[in-house]
């Protein structure tokens, strides 16, 4: 997954709770994702925002295409090759 | 003839006398002195209240003093030094270990910068409790709105200075505020940072901002606040006007010189000051995390955002009303009316004088709705204040949204209340 992680609402950085539930001190039906410290907004593995939150979109896609499997390039995006 | 002026202060012969007279021919030595201080009347009833006032000059003096000597040693810089530490945080930590007493001078500015926030709500709050801001003394109370919107805008700008994770993150939350505004908002964002993120440009620009642009501005509005005050006449508990009561000299009757009286009288409170002020400068400096966050002992690191951010006490308030917004209305969304929220929440002080009907100033005759709504505000703006250092969470967000109205219907609502509740007349002249 490649997305800008600054926090679509005032631009924190959200921290990754990758495990399913509470464990991480999230509630009991998380699925795993990113949560913002700053004002509680939680994001999905794709980078998509959950409803009722503070930040008013999903974290953004930057340009980007693989080089190669094992690299990719961010800035720029060619597409179809 | 030419040099009337000398009229004004005729010397006795001696050295003194002669230089007096020198000086009042040029400068209005004598008559600066009477008007403010020796020959300027305040109501004989100030009570503790009347302390904060003059407190809160003390406390600018020593931020002031205090910041000149940090200048000498701190450094606005981002770069990071040899040892992979940023140069504005290695300087800081630098003031504190190597600068001899330079953990003394920092500790009295950060100190120094919440006892300033504490003795100006004081300030203010004596300004609700008595009608201070009423009919004749808007401008007194403009001016005053105005020192306090310039001391926030301080407060943060030299909180960035540390360069700390507090530092960092707090600045990049306040100045994407900005971004929430339609169409500009963005833009205006970077325009303010002079970066995409928090930067090198956006600390040496907050420096500037903190320690001259600031201060200037500050500096004067305070000089006007005290002209204003000593135009008008100062207030009192009674809220009772003393010039309207003056003896065959033209001396209020209700009235007594500031000097020596209230500058004596202050010394007290300075004293008072002074020990609380020590107290927590030596003994509790960081106030448990309060004064000086935790977090901020960290360096910047734009990457990692710290788990629990919080802003620092003095501003909590406004920042729960900012949290408390949730509801997106008119195609804007929540983060908008937030912000709108919590700039109304400061700038809807200065709508005071225009707010208030009621027929007397001082909570003393007033009636019980306004005592009411005077209690909840208060409590409600403590609540904010609380919640606004915690995590958000389900019933901190109804509280604070809950607070939020009654801290606005305190403002909105009091055309209506100050006029219906009941009062008793004011006296003639001050109770005691």
């Amino acid at each position: 997954m490649v997305v800008v992680g600054i926090c679509t609402h005032l631009g924190c950085s959200p921290s990754s709770k990758f495990k399913e539930g509470a464990d991480e001190g999230m509630a009991a039906d998380w699925l795993g994702g990113f949560i913002c410290p700053c004002h509680g907004s939680t994001f999905d593995f794709a980078g998509r925002v959950f409803k009722s939150k503070p930040a008013p979109d999903n974290l953004p896609v930057p340009p980007h295409y693989y080089i190669a499997d094992g690299r990719i390039l961010i800035g720029e995006d060619k597409k179809g090759a | 003839m030419a040099n009337t002026n000398f009229e004004k202060y005729k010397s006795d012969g001696s050295i003194q006398g002669n230089v007096l007279e020198w000086v009042d021919a040029r400068f209005p030595a004598t008559a600066m002195w009477k008007g403010h201080l020796s020959e300027y009347y305040a109501p004989k009833n100030f009570n503790f209240w009347y302390f904060f006032g003059s407190l809160a000059l003390l406390v600018l003096v020593i931020q002031i003093v205090t910041g000149i000597f940090l200048v000498m040693h701190y450094k606005p810089d981002a770069s990071l030094n040899a040892n992979g530490v940023p140069v504005a945080f290695a300087s800081v930590e630098y003031i504190m270990r190597d600068v001899p007493w330079g953990w003394l001078i920092r500790y009295m500015h950060s100190t120094g910068a919440s006892a300033f926030f504490i003795v100006v709500y004081l300030h203010m709050f004596r300004g609700l409790m008595y009608g201070s801001y009423r009919q004749p003394r808007e401008l007194t109370w403009l001016f005053g709105v105005g020192i306090f919107l310039c001391l926030m805008g301080e407060a943060f700008f030299g909180y960035l200075l540390p360069w700390g994770q507090m530092s960092f993150w707090g600045a990049q939350v306040i100045v994407n505020l900005f971004s929430a505004i339609p169409l500009i908002g963005e833009p205006l964002s970077i325009w303010l940072r002079g970066d995409f993120v928090i930067g090198d440009a956006t600390l040496n620009r907050f420096f500037s901002f903190h320690v001259i642009a600031f201060p200037l501005v500050i500096l004067g509005l305070v000089a006007a606040h005290i002209l204003a005050l000593h135009e008008t006449g100062s207030n009192n508990p009674d809220g009772v006007e003393i010039k309207a009561k003056k003896d065959a000299n033209g001396h209020p009757l209700d009235g007594i010189p500031f000097h020596p009286y209230y500058t004596v009288k202050d010394i007290v409170g300075v004293v008072v000051f002074l020990m609380a002020f020590s107290a927590i400068m030596f003994f509790a400096p960081e106030a448990g995390g309060y004064f000086l966050e935790y977090n901020n002992f960290y360096p910047a690191d734009p990457l990692k955002t710290p788990p629990h951010i919080a802003p620092v006490w003095y501003f909590t308030p406004y920042y729960s009303i900012l949290r408390a917004w949730v509801w997106p209305i008119f195609g804007l969304d929540a983060k908008f009316w937030g912000v709108v929220a919590m700039g109304a929440s400061v700038v809807i002080f200065a709508a005071l004088p225009w707010l208030d009907r009621s027929p007397v100033k001082s909570i003393r005759y007033r009636g019980p709705i306004y005592k009411t709504f005077l209690t909840l505000f208060v409590i409600s703006f403590f609540i904010l204040g609380y919640l606004g250092t915690q995590a958000p969470s389900y019933w901190g967000e109804k509280l604070s949204q809950v607070c939020s109205l009654i801290y606005f219907g305190f403002f909105l609502l009091m055309p209506w209340y100050s006029k219906v509740d009941k009062y008793r007349p004011a006296p003639d002249r001050v109770t005691k």
